[in-house]
């Protein structure tokens, strides 16, 4: 365990660099993440915020660069990671993604209850009663013997908070959680994920939620064409950023023309 | 006169061959589909390969050669064998292409659902991406099984005792074309009807099944 005087790093993301199909998308992106901390990720499309946060549980492997969770190396792209690494990777950090990427043909409650079965081996009962405490806490129960498909997009984003709670991750990940979701649905995911935020859970979210990643993130930093522009504190960079080019962004995202 | 004992013989081989030839071609399209879906060029090129000459050779011609070559070879008349391998051969590729479609139904993003909460690979096609393959797979499948049952009848051809085989006998010696084939015909058509309902079946089951993986 590292600890640092201002306190203990969750996540610690050095040099991260990926290519795809010989095209550098992200140039080398270094992020220290602290214990409890919420970082927004924000930047137009195809500035990279996407990639690198697929980088950091692997979904995508960076060509360069290291990941170290609470002070321990568990990538470093110069080494072939094992699968069994991947994984172990993937229980620490948890994945929320833009199309939620639920199980079609279980229902909520099994949805939450797969990876405790099988990934941390949980007797039947301890699973559905962890998955009905975490429906609940997503505000769910009610819904919980129902399939992704009959639920809103709102609600199955809400289960996927659930479903990757569930491992009891050091670290959350959410890849533009709201994105897909109707306007009036998001507000009910926002207040999820700021109750997580607040509760001490160390996040990283992609977002274009402007007003939630001022109120709810602590830092937030700038991405264009695959570089960090700017990191520094949420409130701070978004609303009344020095830098022009994230000026421009944020003043366009808010509509002031 | 084709006489009813004749055509339950030939429907008995003509059943053998249809289950034995179905069977040996999932046996077979299994690591056909795997290798047309490897990353590997090698892989690729194999399972591509065996796709085409199994399914570029006519069955008749899979079948004569099957069976001269199992004649002089290794075993002798018999025609019943020969058939299966051969229509398996040839019925493999075409399973491949469905098992291949029906695991390239489910979206990617199922996989990354269930690699993003630490799940292997086999965890992932058993439990999340097969439970919804698996009902397209068998709505193909089924439609191939109709084509793969009317294809035995070519086994006739190598001397299979199966219903066309006869019916044919039966005209030869002076029973009413017409009829007698018109008699099979309706055997075959009322063979397919139980194939439909089954795959139906299937689906259901293969759905209502997922549903309960964990509990």
């Amino acid at each position: 365990m590292t600890t640092t005087p201002e306190g203990t790093l969750a996540l610690s993301a050095q040099q991260i660099r990926k290519s795809f199909g010989g095209k550098e998308i992200l140039h080398g992106i270094s992020v220290d993440v602290k214990k409890g901390e919420h970082i927004a990720i924000i930047g137009p499309s195809g500035s990279g915020k996407s990639t690198f946060i697929r980088c950091l549980n692997l979904l995508e492997t960076p060509d360069h660069g290291t990941i170290d969770l609470h002070g321990e190396r568990v990538f470093d792209a110069v080494e072939k990671t094992p699968a069994k690494s991947v994984r172990a990777l993937r229980k620490r950090v948890g994945m929320v993604f833009q199309s939620f990427n639920l199980f079609a043909t279980h229902t909520a409650l099994e949805n939450v209850s797969l990876a405790q079965r099988l990934v941390l081996e949980r007797s039947k009962t301890d699973a559905v009663d962890r998955s009905e405490e975490l429906l609940e806490r997503v505000g769910l129960k009610k819904h919980m013997h129902k399939h992704p498909s009959q639920l809103s997009g709102g609600q199955q984003q809400r289960v996927a908070i659930a479903r990757s709670l569930a491992l009891d991750p050091e670290v959350i990940l959410f890849d533009e959680p709201t994105s897909a979701i109707d306007p009036e649905m998001r507000v009910e995911v926002l207040r999820v994920m700021k109750e997580l935020a607040e509760g001490g859970m160390t996040m990283m979210t992609v977002t274009h939620e402007i007003e939630f990643a001022k109120e709810a993130a602590d830092r937030a930093m700038f991405l264009a064409d695959g570089e960090l522009l700017e990191i520094g504190p949420a409130a701070e960079i978004l609303t009344d950023p020095s830098n022009e080019r994230i000026r421009r962004f944020v003043n366009a995202l808010s509509g002031v023309i | 006169m084709l006489e009813a004992s004749y055509v339950l013989e030939g429907l008995w081989i003509t059943l053998q061959m249809w289950g034995g030839a179905f069977l040996l071609s999932v046996v077979l399209a299994i690591p056909v589909a795997m290798l047309r879906g490897s990353k590997n060029p090698l892989a690729k090129f194999i399972g591509a390969l065996w796709a085409w000459i199994a399914r570029g050779i006519p069955p008749i011609a899979w079948l004569i050669i099957i069976y001269f070559g199992l004649s002089l070879g290794i075993i002798s008349e018999v025609p019943v064998l020969a058939a299966m391998v051969g229509l398996g051969i040839v019925n493999s590729a075409y399973i491949g292409d469905s098992i291949r479609s029906g695991l390239e139904s489910v979206s990617n993003g199922q996989w990354e659902g269930a690699a993003s909460v630490a799940l292997t690979k086999k965890d992932a096609l058993f439990r999340v991406v097969l439970p919804q393959a698996i009902p397209v797979m068998l709505a193909s499948t089924a439609a191939y099984s109709i084509t793969l049952l009317k294809n035995t009848a070519i086994a006739s051809i190598i001397g299979a005792n199966e219903m066309v085989f006869y019916a044919y006998n039966a005209v030869q010696v002076g029973a009413d074309p017409i009829t007698a084939f018109l008699t099979i015909g309706i055997v075959y058509l009322l063979l397919t009807v139980p194939v439909g309902m089954f795959a139906r079946w299937l689906g259901s089951r293969a759905k209502r099944g997922s549903e309960r993986v964990v509990y």
